[in-house]
């Protein structure tokens, strides 16, 4: 492993050291490289992932960006390589941008890949649904894969109208077998599901009006198309359908599947039995994993901020309807800033914000919650729990349904730019709390360093988040800047 | 940002009726003659109609250690307060990051800041400007649109000689309850009306910083800019200079040129 990322070190030394000396050469390049290192205090939870407590990995982005005609035409290009030491899956590359950008006095035409954002909230994104996310790289969610699109933006004086053609869906990245914040099943990217049969060369759409007048901030917006979060449904590579003494009238000659064959879903292998039969009858599986599966959705979003006397109030608010679920999510906080606090230089900033997400939490109590510990856990179970499992799949949930964010920033305002942020996310039903700690400075010219801590305490087994609880680690950027 | 421009509206309105009566049979008192003074600095900046420029800012602490930043920003001249769009380029890690600001003259200012690692735009209050403007020794109010209502208690002092040149030496108190300053004492020379010089006093009324601004020239036949600022805090032993290079006039900006959409897309 140490052998093959020398190997890719080295190329990519060769090709920052052409990035460097093509910056005098050609003014619109420009670039940086990032070292990251992590180390995780605890084991972590699933066998197959590394048990390497510090990990390193090397990230590189070139950016490119030209224009003519007088500011009127611009290309923009930003690429994206990483290569993990450990995860295989997190080695990977995109195109985060590749673009053409014609800006006109009412119009504005952008064409290519581009990342979009859309959103006010601090501690969530849930009106953000053009790029999809490259869970790889973290887990906030903040990193996002390149999206092809046609964007057209029109201007007028009460406000801008932005209308998307987004015409190829990118599906997203997740951490692979062996590295971190991985759900405790491995997630198989290679067999996603799609409920559309055109799959990933779906045409979705969207359109966004924003306006801003002295004080507020408005948006409102309508997503149709391939819904960027994935739903889970759980697969095995193979059953094995054991009967416990069934009685004559219950015996059947099973046909069991053959080995290796990779089966899509339970339901292929759920043999057709009596109701009065069932019970003598246990299912178990073999690489039970989770594949990815893309609805189509609508989703209509709300954002709006309001600004009075330096405090910043702010929602978002999100309806998505798919064929198997509605729900609706509301994030609403406030922000302040203190300036010159003590008649230094130093500016502190308080944020809270609330969490809501209608589709709750799965009852921890209920058959549903066995029936999934027991598919967690690998462990074999009854014919009817595989039928429970097999309704689940078609729910979804975030971890973050009732929950409830603080947060504060303090900024130096040095010459080196140094900045602290803290903040926690507690949930109100389950008490599980996400700590995050960070803080970044320059160094010296060209260099800036960046630390960040997360912890994660008190995750109930079925919250979606119950896969990282071992995966509290701190983590040290080091970036240079070409 | 436009920096040292004041521009006219009400104020000239109701100051012009005070002019008029407080007719010169005696002589003016000190508070009518630090108002004519500013408001005719005032008349004679305005009119320039848009702008942009390039800055190079010295960063220079206690030890003579320095470090730079450079900024190009543009400006558009707007009857309630103006319009300008700034963008960083050095320090490499903050490059990209722009602040569009729309000035008002009675209300707080409306101000987006442009994060480009995110591609975030995000709307910031304007109502702490007594912050240092990237850790340097300009603060944000030292940088932002100059207007007559900012300040209140408009003094003439005296009239002193600087480098050869005539001044009026005028006090003035900010209007802003969270600015770092109680009042500021500025020199305009007595031919251009032109700022020279500008004594910072802080909360506690001590002698906080001093600007002197050099090196002016005239653009269009009128209007006068400087290429160099400096900035030296008595209190702390750091200061700044800031050097202004092709100052353009007349380049047609509109308001698309300052919205939020050209905020994202501007480099």
């Amino acid at each position: 492993m140490s052998e093959r990322l020398s190997v890719w070190v080295h190329r990519l030394g060769s090709i920052l050291l052409l990035v460097s000396s093509n910056v005098l050469a050609a003014d619109g390049f420009s670039a940086s490289a990032t070292l990251e290192g992590r180390y995780f205090f605890d084991a972590p939870l699933a066998e197959s992932q590394s048990d390497e407590r510090a990990q390193f990995s090397l990230a590189l982005q070139p950016e490119y960006y030209r224009e003519w005609a007088d500011g009127q035409q611009s290309l923009t290009a930003v690429g994206f390589a990483r290569v993990d030491q450990i995860d295989d899956q997190r080695t990977h590359a995109d195109i985060r941008e590749l673009y053409w950008q014609h800006r006109g006095e009412t119009l504005e035409w952008r064409i290519g890949l581009r990342k979009v954002f859309w959103g006010m909230i601090e501690s969530a994104h849930l009106v953000d649904v053009i790029n999809q996310s490259d869970n790889a790289e973290s887990l906030d969610g903040e990193d996002k894969l390149g999206q092809p699109m046609l964007n057209l933006a029109w201007v007028t004086g009460a406000g801008t109208v932005d209308f998307f053609v987004l015409p190829y869906f990118r599906e997203r990245t997740f951490p692979g077998t062996e590295g971190r914040f991985r759900p405790f099943l491995p997630i198989n990217t290679d067999r996603p599901l799609y409920e559309s049969d055109q799959r990933e060369r779906h045409v979705d759409g969207a359109i966004r009006y924003t306006h801003s007048l002295s004080g507020w901030d408005l948006g409102l917006s309508y997503f149709q198309g391939t819904q960027r979060e994935p739903r889970f449904e759980f697969a095995v590579d193979d059953v094995r359908i054991v009967p416990n003494n069934p009685p004559l009238a219950c015996q059947l000659a099973l046909q069991q599947p053959a080995l290796g064959e990779v089966l899509v879903s339970l339901a292929g292998v759920l043999p057709a039995l009596d109701p009065g039969c069932e019970s003598y009858y246990t299912v178990e599986p073999v690489n039970p994993q989770l594949l990815p599966a893309y609805d189509q959705s609508r989703q209509v979003g709300l954002e709006l901020q309001r600004l009075m006397e330096g405090w910043f109030l702010k929602l978002e608010a999100i309806h998505r309807d798919s064929r198997v679920q509605e729900y609706t999510a509301v994030a609403a906080g406030f922000e302040y800033t203190w300036g010159a606090v003590f008649s230094s230089p130093l500016d502190v900033t308080l944020v809270a914000e609330y969490l809501y997400d209608s589709r709750g939490r799965i009852d921890p109590d209920s058959d549903q919650a066995l029936a999934l510990r027991k598919f967690f856990a690998g462990e074999a179970f009854t014919v009817e729990e595989a039928r429970r499992l097999q309704n689940l799949q078609a729910e979804s949930y975030s971890p973050f349904q009732d929950d409830v964010f603080i947060g504060a920033r303090v900024a130096l305002n040095d010459e080196a730019s140094t900045e602290f942020l803290a903040g926690v996310i507690v949930d109100r039903e389950t008490e599980a709390k996400l700590v995050s700690l960070e803080g970044s400075r320059r160094i010296v010219e060209g260099w800036k360093l960046a630390v960040e801590a997360r912890h994660f305490a008190d995750i109930p087994v079925l919250d979606p988040l119950y896969s990282v609880s071992r995966d509290t680690h701190i983590q040290l950027e080091l970036t240079k800047y070409f | 940002m436009r920096l040292f421009h004041p521009t006219l509206l009400l104020t000239l309105v109701t100051t012009g009726s005070l002019l008029l009566t407080a007719l010169p049979v005696a002589a003016e008192t000190p508070a009518e003659k630090g108002m004519t003074i500013t408001v005719e600095a005032d008349k004679r900046s305005n009119g320039w109609g848009d702008s942009k420029v390039e800055m190079e800012m010295i960063l220079r602490n206690k030890q003579g250690e320095e470090s730079k930043r450079l900024i190009h920003s543009r400006a558009l001249e707007k009857p309630d307060g103006d319009w300008g769009l700034t963008v960083f380029d050095e320090p490499k890690d903050v490059k990209g990051t722009a602040l569009l600001t729309h000035s008002h003259k009675a209300a707080p200012d409306d101000q987006w800041l442009f994060l480009p690692a995110v591609k975030r735009v995000k709307r910031i209050a304007s109502n702490n400007k007594s912050g240092p403007f990237m850790g340097s020794e300009f603060a944000f109010e030292d940088l932002s649109s100059q207007e007559i209502e900012k300040y209140t208690g408009y003094q003439w002092l005296k009239d002193e000689t600087i480098d050869g040149l005539d001044c009026f030496v005028i006090e003035r108190r900010p209007v802003d309850k969270n600015s770092g300053y109680t009042r500021q004492v500025a020199w305009l020379d007595k031919v251009e009306y032109r700022v020279l010089k500008v004594e910072f006093y802080d909360r506690k009324d001590a002698l906080l910083k001093t600007l002197t601004v050099k090196d002016y020239s005239q653009y269009l036949g009128k209007h006068w800019r400087p290429a160099r600022m400096d900035m030296v805090n008595h209190q702390t032993g750091k200061s700044t200079s800031l050097a202004f290079k092709n100052y353009t006039f007349g380049n047609k900006f509109t308001d698309r040129d300052f919205d939020q959409n050209t905020l994202q897309s501007v480099r």
